[in-house]
Parts: structure tokens; sequence; C-alpha cells
């Protein structure tokens, strides 16, 4: 049993359902006996890891999907110790650094050293290296990309590295000439909805609508993780499906819609102060406040008419996330943001009164 | 063992117990150096004990018959001897018995030599101190009082090897300190309100005495002490223990660097070593941990102590005949008695424990703070306890952070205040009776209030009758007592101090100060001049409330001419000039920044959390954010890179700097909104903040339960190639997607099987309740605050690294009602409203304002 999104998983090249010609491309390389680093790029829910675990597969079989999590404890320079989750199988080995914020660089040396320094013991392994992945390679520090920049090079001969990640700006230029780039590009919405009709036959749970299909893909904006994910929840709440049922959306979007009202209807003092108290929910809630803030300024952007201030908004949209990016209290910068915003808003209210 | 040398050893003693008999207050005085020495002194004691060990035995032979005079031999031997003790066990109490003599011995010498000499030279002292003191850590288990030192080697309280009498020659520093030397020796003496005595008297005439009718005899008995420092707590503690015959076992904790030594004072005040068994005797590096397993360990035992006397006369008896304060009390120079103000008990069946704890173990971190309160709350609730009673003494200090310490001090561990509310568990707070309601409560609060001017004044006449005996030229007059009793506010301890150092400035200063004085009596505002001197009071902080008022208030002249620049030195283009505001009436750094009583971050979030009742308009706010920002960005500039923490506290002053500015400059001409322009004053509240980010680190947890739940199962040794998972998946994929999602399907259809299947129950229930629970406001507490607020400030920061328990929905259920708004209290993890618990959280009405805005139109 699993989610939707897990269980239909393709797992290995050729069941890929889109982008078949980067399919044949990556299975070519996985036959051609080496190997290159590579880097995998693209916006989220696309379909990066999902090509990335096929990949394995085809590198080194069945065996790449025995794996197992364990926990290791890696320790600073100022004993301060570090918990991470490893994923690993005879042949693979996957991390998230970012999980433990600045600290980690010592995670990628200790953790690429050892491995490195280990060959491939099982000699009848199709390959003679080993491959490690590392999730979320853009949120790697500066120290951490230098450090596996050194380390890509020094221990070419047993280790190749898969990194994901969404953007490749964020990662620094001698890593990006070292790997092979590969873009997945986000899904279009037809090839979504073939996925989604794919699963609703095997899941055999009658007929999905045409067009809510269509409206579940571009809820989910390209991003077919979320939208099977609201796929699934449809079905649970209303099964079979209607053509006209109303879409599962994430209860903090609605919430950060009701933000936006605030923001929109009063810009005084008081109406600030209550949305401090959202913003403290959405935090509360753990919602990245990056997201908050993207979010947000999409949310007002839209609902705001004339060219100007929709340009002013966005302008103000990016300054604010990059102060949030340097700052430390989220909440400072997020309220900056809404302090901003208000006052423009409602310069440009009295303007147009007059 | 000869019974000669223990007579001989019990003769030296009473003279060289004075010296420890101390107070852990007055012992600061010394302690400075004294700590130095310590630990100067250890790593030698150290040394010479390796090298010395295995000649150690012939060496005490030699000892025996021969008084060396050379103290360097004393030390090896010494040290040696403790080594091989440790290592050998308790059998050999002869061989120490012999040392201990030899050690009384050798002590002697240098006594006689330097007594009539009349001073020391301080560098004498501080060498045979720091001799002393080593041999005192290498050496504790012997040299008992000799009755105990006779019968078991295991016995743990032992008095100061009695080497000390060097640091009672005339040069004694803390012999000299008239706080010291002239304390109350009754409790006639003592200058505080007759009333204030009486509480303590009766208080404790009910809870000593078992069969006091009035006594509540469920659990143990706790006196809490409070009031400002030098407003005679103490003194009325030890006079009225005196008075009733009562035996004060006293914590007090080590000034040894590392903490090792704790030395309980007990009944003939003489500070004795002892030193818990656990310690590790090689490295002599602690931490913590063990300081507060011997604090256990010394409260079990102390409140045990006592029915062992009762139900047997004996062995205190004896104790009683050889306890060397019976031999102090006979103790001939008038001096020493007064040292020795507190003569032994004279102890008999039935006398009672009182066991005191003001010199507080080290209680910052929160896992110590934890065991301390948890042997408060054991004591507090076990009839066996009732043998004994417990006195705390805290003082309410409220500590401003120098600058300096803003530097030393990080938030995690930074002790701002231990105040009582902090102190003692909430068990304990709740049944905590301030006065007033039952004066025979079993848990009662006594409140000491600083001492009024003619009760000092009374105190100081006679101190200064004694000390200068008539000599009246010399002797200090009125008007300077007045000056410097203003100063010092009610502190007796400290007016004592200073009158004393003043006494003793050279005759010209002393007649400038005299003359200031003189002139401050006729003109008062002669003050400030005395002030520039060195007999200042202490410094004046801001609290909390005034300093965030100050600033929030924004006191210009508003109206008035706006401030001018200056066009010579800066030129200021036009297009700035709507930045003008009337002149400050305060220096932000030097009236605000300089005297913040809590760190700059607290304060920058405090003015944060207040700032928008202050502003006309979203035009000020959105100023007053942006320089916040800009604060707050200073703290954490990128091209810091890595240096973190070090670079953060030296941009602390600009950042606060900036902040606190940019919240000036934010409201324009029409100055800060009025106080009632959205009706009704204007309340200031505590940071939510700290609420927020521990909801939010609780929910953090269950995001990773869950997130763990999704991946586990599926990964561990199955071949599906699932992704979920805690290594797999971003964490913003878990919060923002999959938990919202789940969410949605659990409370459509809850039993799913495949929800059965991936989630375990907390997990679930987090998912089915918090993780979709929006507008709530649950999890965010907001408290006012008021003067005199300024405990909270530790507890605010107090949860910050509490992680909540596997559900991450518990937080406090109980025991809270009595012990005031507490954050954690009313708090309750962002989806508590919908938990299945049905617990309903206690939130105190008057704390946690439903609607968080104070505003109506």
């Amino acid at each position: 049993m699993a989610l939707w999104v897990d269980k239909h998983r393709p797992t290995n090249l050729d069941k890929l359902d889109y982008h078949t010609d980067l399919s044949a491309h990556l299975k070519k390389l996985c036959a051609s006996g080496d190997f290159p680093h590579m880097l995998v790029f693209g916006p989220p829910g696309a379909g990066k890891k999902t090509r990335v675990v096929a990949i394995l597969r085809e590198l080194f079989g069945p065996g790449a999907e025995k794996i197992k999590i364990d926990q290791r404890i890696f320790e600073t320079p100022s004993k301060r110790k570090l918990e991470l989750n490893i994923v690993s199988s005879n042949y693979h080995l996957e991390v998230n650094p970012s999980d433990v914020g600045n600290y980690d660089r010592v995670v990628i040396q200790d953790l690429l050293k050892e491995v490195a320094q280990t060959q491939q013991v099982d000699a009848s392994a199709q390959k003679r290296f080993k491959v490690v992945v590392i999730h979320e390679a853009d949120l790697l520090t500066r120290d951490a990309q230098a450090g596996l920049r050194r380390t890509m090079e020094k221990y070419m001969g047993n280790l190749r590295i898969i990194m994901c990640c969404n953007t490749t700006s964020k990662i620094i230029g001698p890593i990006q000439s070292r790997c092979l780039l590969v873009r997945v590009g986000a899904p279009t919405y037809s090839e979504m909805v073939k996925v989604m009709h794919k699963v609703v036959k095997k899941e055999h749970c009658g007929p999905l609508p045409e067009s809510l299909a269509f409206r579940l893909a571009e809820e989910s904006g390209r991003n077919l993780r979320r939208a099977l994910l609201m796929l699934e929840t449809a079905k649970v709440q209303s099964h079979p499906f209607k053509e006209d049922q109303e879409i599962p959306r994430m209860d903090w979007e609605d919430f950060i819609r009701t933000v936006r009202v605030q923001i929109l209807k009063a810009q005084t003092p008081e109406s600030l102060q209550a949305v401090r108290g959202q913003m403290y929910e959405l935090i509360n809630h753990c919602i990245e406040p990056a997201a908050i803030l993207k979010t947000l300024a999409k949310e007002l952007i839209d609902r705001v008419e004339g060219n100007e201030i929709k340009m002013r908004f966005a302008q103000e949209a990016a300054f604010y996330e990059h102060r949030l990016r340097t700052g430390q209290k989220a909440i400072f910068h997020l309220e900056a943001f809404v302090a901003k915003i208000m006052s423009v808003y409602k310069r440009h209210l009295m303007s147009m009164d007059m | 063992m000869p019974p000669k040398r223990t007579t001989q050893k019990s003769t030296a003693a009473p003279v060289a117990r004075r010296a420890p008999t101390r107070e852990a207050k007055t012992r600061s005085a010394a302690t400075t150096a004294s700590l130095y020495k310590d630990s100067d002194a250890y790593a030698e004691g150290d040394f010479l004990s390796d090298i010395s060990d295995p000649a150690s035995d012939i060496e005490s032979d030699t000892l025996d018959g021969a008084a060396e005079s050379e103290e360097e031999t004393f030390i090896k031997t010494r040290g040696g001897r403790a080594k091989k003790t440790v290592t050998t066990g308790g059998n050999n109490s002869n061989k120490r018995g012999a040392a201990a003599t030899a050690a009384s011995k050798k002590a002697k010498p240098p006594k006689n030599t330097s007594s009539p000499a009349g001073s020391t030279t301080s560098t004498s002292t501080s060498t045979t101190g720091s001799k002393r003191k080593a041999s005192e850590l290498k050496f504790s288990p012997l040299g008992m009082s000799p009755s105990s030192s006779q019968s078991s080697p295991s016995v743990r309280y032992s008095p100061n090897t009695p080497i000390s009498s060097p640091l009672t020659g005339g040069s004694d520093p803390v012999e000299d300190q008239w706080a010291e030397k002239y304390a109350p020796r009754s409790i006639q003496e003592v200058v505080i309100h007759k009333n204030k005595i009486n509480d303590v008297r009766e208080w404790l005439r009910i809870y000593t005495n078992p069969h006091d009718a009035r006594r509540d005899p469920s659990g143990g008995a706790i006196l809490v002490l409070t009031g400002p420092a030098g407003s005679g707590k103490t003194a009325v503690l030890r006079n009225l223990a005196q008075e009733m015959d009562l035996h004060i076992v006293e914590w007090i904790n080590s000034i040894n660097a590392n903490n090792i030594i704790q030395r309980p004072v007990m009944p003939g005040q003489e500070k004795e070593a002892w030193r818990p068994a656990s310690i590790d005797e090689g490295t002599g590096f602690s931490e913590y941990a063990p300081v507060m397993r011997s604090f256990q360990e010394f409260f079990s035992r102390a409140h045990r102590f006592s029915p062992l006397q009762l139900s047997n006369g004996k062995p205190r008896q004896t104790q009683t005949q050889n306890a060397p304060g019976s031999l102090n009390s006979s103790s001939p120079a008038p001096s020493s008695s007064a040292t020795g103000r507190m003569e032994a008990p004279r102890t008999g069946p039935g006398t009672k424990n009182i066991i005191l704890i003001e010199d507080l173990p080290p209680v910052s971190a929160s896992s110590s703070r934890k065991i301390f309160q948890d042997t408060i709350h054991n004591f507090a609730n076990s009839r066996a306890s009732s043998s004994s009673v417990l006195v705390i003494i805290v003082s309410d200090v409220f500590s401003k952070l120098s600058t300096e310490l803003q530097f030393s001090s990080t938030r995690e561990s930074s002790d701002p205040a231990l105040t009582m509310r902090t102190l003692l568990p909430p068990s304990v707070l709740g049944k905590l009776d301030s006065g007033g309601k039952n004066d025979n409560a079993r848990i009662r609060q006594i409140k000491f209030n600083p001492i009024a001017p003619t009760f000092v004044k009374k105190a100081l006449k006679s101190l200064i009758g004694q000390e200068f005996r008539g000599r009246s030229a010399f002797a200090p007059d009125s008007a300077e007592i007045d000056q410097l009793i203003e100063i010092h506010d009610g502190d007796i301890r400290a007016v004592i101090n200073a009158l004393q150092f003043m006494c003793y400035l050279p005759s010209k200063r002393r007649q400038q100060f005299r003359k200031a004085a003189r002139q401050v009596e006729e003109d008062r505002e002669g003050l400030s001049t005395l002030e520039e001197r060195s007999l200042q009071g202490q410094d004046s902080s801001l609290g909390i409330f005034h300093a965030v008022a100050k600033v929030m208030f924004n006191k210009r002249d508003w109206g008035g001419p706006l401030e001018e620049f200056d066009c010579d030195i800066v030129k200021v283009p036009s297009n700035a000039w709507h930045k003008r505001r009337p002149p400050l009436s305060f220096n932000p750094e030097k009236d605000l920044i300089e005297k913040l009583p809590v760190e700059p971050d607290l304060y920058t979030l405090m003015l944060h959390q207040n700032y928008t009742k202050h502003m006309n308009t979203i035009d000020e706010c959105a100023t007053a954010m942006e320089y916040l920002c800009v604060a707050d960005r200073l703290q954490s500039h990128p091209s810091f890179g890595n240096a973190g923490y070090t670079q953060t506290v030296q941009m602390q002053p600009y950042m606060t700097s900036v902040a606190v500015r940019g919240m000036l400059l934010a409201p324009t001409s029409a100055g800060p909104a009025s106080a009632n322009a959205f009706g009704g004053p204007k309340k200031h509240f505590w940071p939510e903040l700290f609420a927020v980010n521990r909801t939010a680190r609780a929910n953090d947890e269950m995001f990773s339960e869950v997130a763990y739940d999704l991946a586990g199962r599926e990964a561990v040794g199955l071949a599906t190639g699932s992704v979920t998972g805690p290594g797999f998946i971003p964490k913003a994929v878990i919060r923002q997607e999959l938990v919202p999602m789940l969410h949605k399907c659990l409370l459509m259809d809850p039993y799913r099987p495949v929800f059965q299947q991936l989630l375990r129950g907390g997990s679930k229930a987090f998912v089915r309740h918090g993780a979709g629970a929006y507008g709530t406001k649950a999890g965010i507490v907001k408290k006012e605050f008021g003067e005199g607020d300024e405990g909270f400030v530790e507890e605010l920061y107090a949860g910050t690294e509490s992680t909540p328990s596997s559900t991450g929905v518990t937080y406090e259920t109980g025991d809270n009602q009595g012990s005031g708004a507490r954050p954690g209290s009313g708090f309750s993890a962002g989806f508590g409203k919908a938990k299945l618990t049905g617990q309903q959280q206690r939130v105190d009405p008057s704390v946690v304002d439903d609607d968080p805005i104070e505003f109506s139109d």
C-alpha cells in the first residue's frame, strides 16, 4: 500500500511517460560503460527523482532497489553531533545534506571520502563505481560545494555523483562544469492528464472526466506529484469522480488568500497587526517563509488591476525575498513586505481617486 | 591512633576554622583572588601527588617524628597521601589520622610566626592560602571533626583541614570586612521591622515543632525568603536559628572553578569539605551534572540526618562535645567572637535542621534546573521530609546585562536572573502562599523590603561606635552616612562596605568626599559630583517596561522646531528633509541601549511586537519595519559566512542602534499615535514569536514523524522504489503538499486502509487534526507586561530548547494555575485546538487575549 504517487511511479527508464527522448538518451548513457557525474535539475514535481531511481536501476539492476534507511552520526570539528538519515543500497547512497544546515560540508566530505575509499566489493557488479545521490543540492552551502568539487575529481575512480536540484543558479560553476547537466522540464498539461488517466485506470476507480483532469493539472501548477496527490484526495472526497467537483486545495494556500484579502481591504497599522497574526500561524505550520512570500505575492499580483502596481508588487516581493534569505527572523521581513505592499497599494488607491 | 595527637589537633581547630565561617556572599570579596589560587594550587598538588606517591609512607613517618617546617615537603606528603587514600580505599584510616596530625603540627609554626607580626604580607598569605587549598582538594576525607575521623573513614562531612591559621591573622581580608565583622549577633540587633521577624519566627516555630497543631503535615515545609540584596534575609534566618536552637545545614557551591567540591556548612559553622565520591579523581574536571548529583545527595542526607539524631541522642552528644563550635564560643579574642557570630547551637535531642539554599547550584542549564526542581518537588511532597524545613533565600536581583556580559553570553547559557518563579518547580509554586492568606502555610513566601534609612542609620551608628571607640576624628559624620544610605537604597551590606571603603580613603580624598557630602546636605544638586566618586551606588538599569515605553512613546518636542541639520558638516540633500524631526529628548545609545535590561535581540523583538499601536499610518509602519529588517540583516549578513556567532555578537550594538533609531524616526510630524487614538491606554505585550517558534518546532518534529512513517516501512528492505522519505523528499514538499493533502483525505475517510497502514497513531492524529487547523490562533500566546515583570524573560527563553513529547501535543497540563502567566501553559501545539485528548488547555483569560489586537474602532 502506498500513496498513488509512489505506487504508480515508473521504476525504469522504459516506463517513463514523458520526456521520452531524454529517457532514450539516459539509457544509452547507462549502457556505454562509463558514466559521468550528473546534475539533474528542473521544477518540483517534474520527475527528477523518478529518473534518478530509474537510472540507478538501469545501471545496477534490481539490486539498486533493495534499499535501507539508517541514521548516521557525524561530528563537526566543534564536537557537535549531527544526525542524518541516509538511504543506501549495495550500489548507491542517497543523502539530503541540507537537513543539517550549515554543517553540510562535514557531512559531504566525510561521507564521500568514506564511500570513495572503499571499492565496489561485489565482483559481479555491473559497474565498478558507486553512486552518491545528493538531494536538494541547490541548498548546499558554498563551503560544501567547494568541498564537493575537490572530491569529485579526486575520487572519480570509484565514485559518481548525481545531484538533484531545482535550479542550477545556486550551484557553483566548477561543479556545473564537472557534471552532465540534465534538465527535466515540467510535464505539459496533456502529459499530466495522460498520466492521471493511466493511474485512475490502474486503480480501477471509474472514469476520470477530462475537464476535471485538466483542472487538476492546472491547479497543481504543472507539478505532477502534486497533481497525483490531489487526484487521490479528490477520489477520497468524491467517488466516482464528478465533472464539476471541487478541486482539493492546500489549506495553507487558502489561508494565504485570506491574508491577501486582509491586505487589500485595509491598509492600517491594525490591519498590519492582524496580518502578523496570520503570518505567525503560517509559520506555526512550518510553511517556509519564502513560500509564504512567493504565494502571497502571486495572489496579490493576480488580484490588482494595473500593470504599474503589478510590477511594483513583483519588485517588492523580489526585494523582500532576498532580504528574507539573508536575514534571520523571517517574520520581520514578511511583515516588512506586507507593510510596504499596504503602503504602496494605499498610495495607488489614492492616486486613482484623484 | 594515639589520642594525644587528636587533642592537639582539636585545639588548633577553633582558630583555624574561623576563616571558612563565611557566607557565600562575603566570600566573594576574596574570591577573585582565591579562584586563581585554587586552580594553580590544584594543579600543583596533583602533579606532586603523582611523583611522590611511592615515597609517601616513608615521608609520613618522617613527619610524624620531626616537625619539619618546610611547607613544600608538607604539600608533597599530603598530596601523595591523598592519592594513596583514594586508591586504597578506606582501610587505612590510621595512616590518615597520622597525616592529619602531622598537618596540624605543620600548620602551627607559620601561624605563630605570622600572628605576632600582626600583618602578613599579601604574598605570603596567598602562598599559604593556596597550599591550604591544595591540601583541601587532595585531602578531604581526612581531618574530620575528631570523633568522626576516628570512628569511620566513610563519613563525608569533614571540617576544613586545620592549616588555615595564617589566613586568620590580622591581614585576613574577609575578617576585616565590616559587613561581616559587625554582622548582627543576635536577633535583637537585626534592624528589620519586628513584624517581619515575627513572621519568620512564627513559621519556623510551627514547622520545626512536630507537635504543633497548626502545621500542615502533608509534606515538606518550604519557606522562601525573597527581597533585594542586603535586606537582611540571611541575617534574620541565621539569628533566629540561633535563638531557637535550630541547626542550619547549608548548601554552598564550591568556589573552585570546576565545581568539584561542595561544602555544606554544618552545625558548628565550620565550613566543611565534602567531596562527592563520584568525581573523577584523575581529570578533576566535571560537568554540571555531577554537581547536581552531589546536590541531590546533599539534600537527601540533610533531611535524613535529623531523625537519626532524634532516635539516638548519643552520637549527637559526642558530636556536641567535640564540636568545634563549643570551642569557638570560648575563643579569646574579641574580634574572633565577632566572626563566630553564630555560636554553635546547643544541640540536643529534638533539634531540627533547617536546610538552607542560598547559594544556588548552577541551575542555568535547563537540565540541571530540572534536577533542582525535582529535588525540591520531592521534598515538598514527601511526608518523610517533615523532619526538617527547607529555607530558600532568593535575592530579587534583576540583573541588567552590561555590555560586557552581552558579549560573553549566548542566549542558551545566559542567566539573566534567577527568580523564584523560574527556580521553583510549578507544583511548589502552585501551593506557594506569599503571605496574607494563611500565615501557617506549609509552603510560604516572606518578602523582605529594603531596609528603611532610619534603621540603616541606627545600625551604622552602632557600628561606628564599636569600630572607632570614641576616636571620633576618624569617624564618618552624619552627613556622610546619610549620603551613603541614600546612594545604596536600603542595601545595608552595600552601605557598610561603602562606609568602610570611605574610611580607608586617603585623607585628602576623604576631605573632598566629606565636603561634597556636606554640600549635598545643603544642596541636593551636589549629588552628581558625589556620584562621580568611587563610592557610587549600583548602576541603574532601565526596567524593561520603561525601555520599551521610551521608544514607543518617542519623546520629542513634537510640534516644536525641527532638528536643524548642520549643513556645514554634512550636506543633506533637500529630498531627505522630510525625515527631519524635532530633537529627541534622550540619546538612544547612551540613555537606552547601554542600559537595556535584556538582550538587544529580545528588545528588538519587543519593539516589533508593540510598535504598530504607536503608528498613525501604514507608511510609518513600513518605515519602522524597514529599519527592523536592516537591523536583522546586520546580524546575519552573508559576508560573515560561517564566522557565525562572534561576528553576530559584534554587530549587535549596531543592530540595536539601527532598530531603535529607525523606530524613533518612523512617526512623522504628528508624533506617535496618542494614547487614546484607538481607545483606551496602550498595553504592551511580550513577543509572541517565542511561543510561535516553539509550536513550529513541535510541528516540525511531527512533520518528520509523518515523513518517516510514509517512507519507513516502505523503504526498509522492500523493493518498491518508494521515494517518499526523510532522506528523499524535501521538507517543503512534506509540509506544503503531502501533509495538507493527506489531511484532506483523512478528514473525509479516516479509516481508509492506506492511511491505517502508512501512519502510526501520533502522526495520523497530527495529519488529521493539525495540518489544516488555520484560523485558530493556536500556539500564539500574548502576554501583557507591566512594571516588575522582568522575570518573564527567562520564561520566554526557558522553553526555547524544550522538545515536545513524542506526540508533540502536550506541554503542560496541570500545576500551572498558581504560577501566574506562563507562556507554556496556555500554549498547545498548532493543532492543539482540535486534538483528540479532549483535554481543555487551561488558558488564563487575563493573560491570553482571544483577540490579539487591542483596538476598538
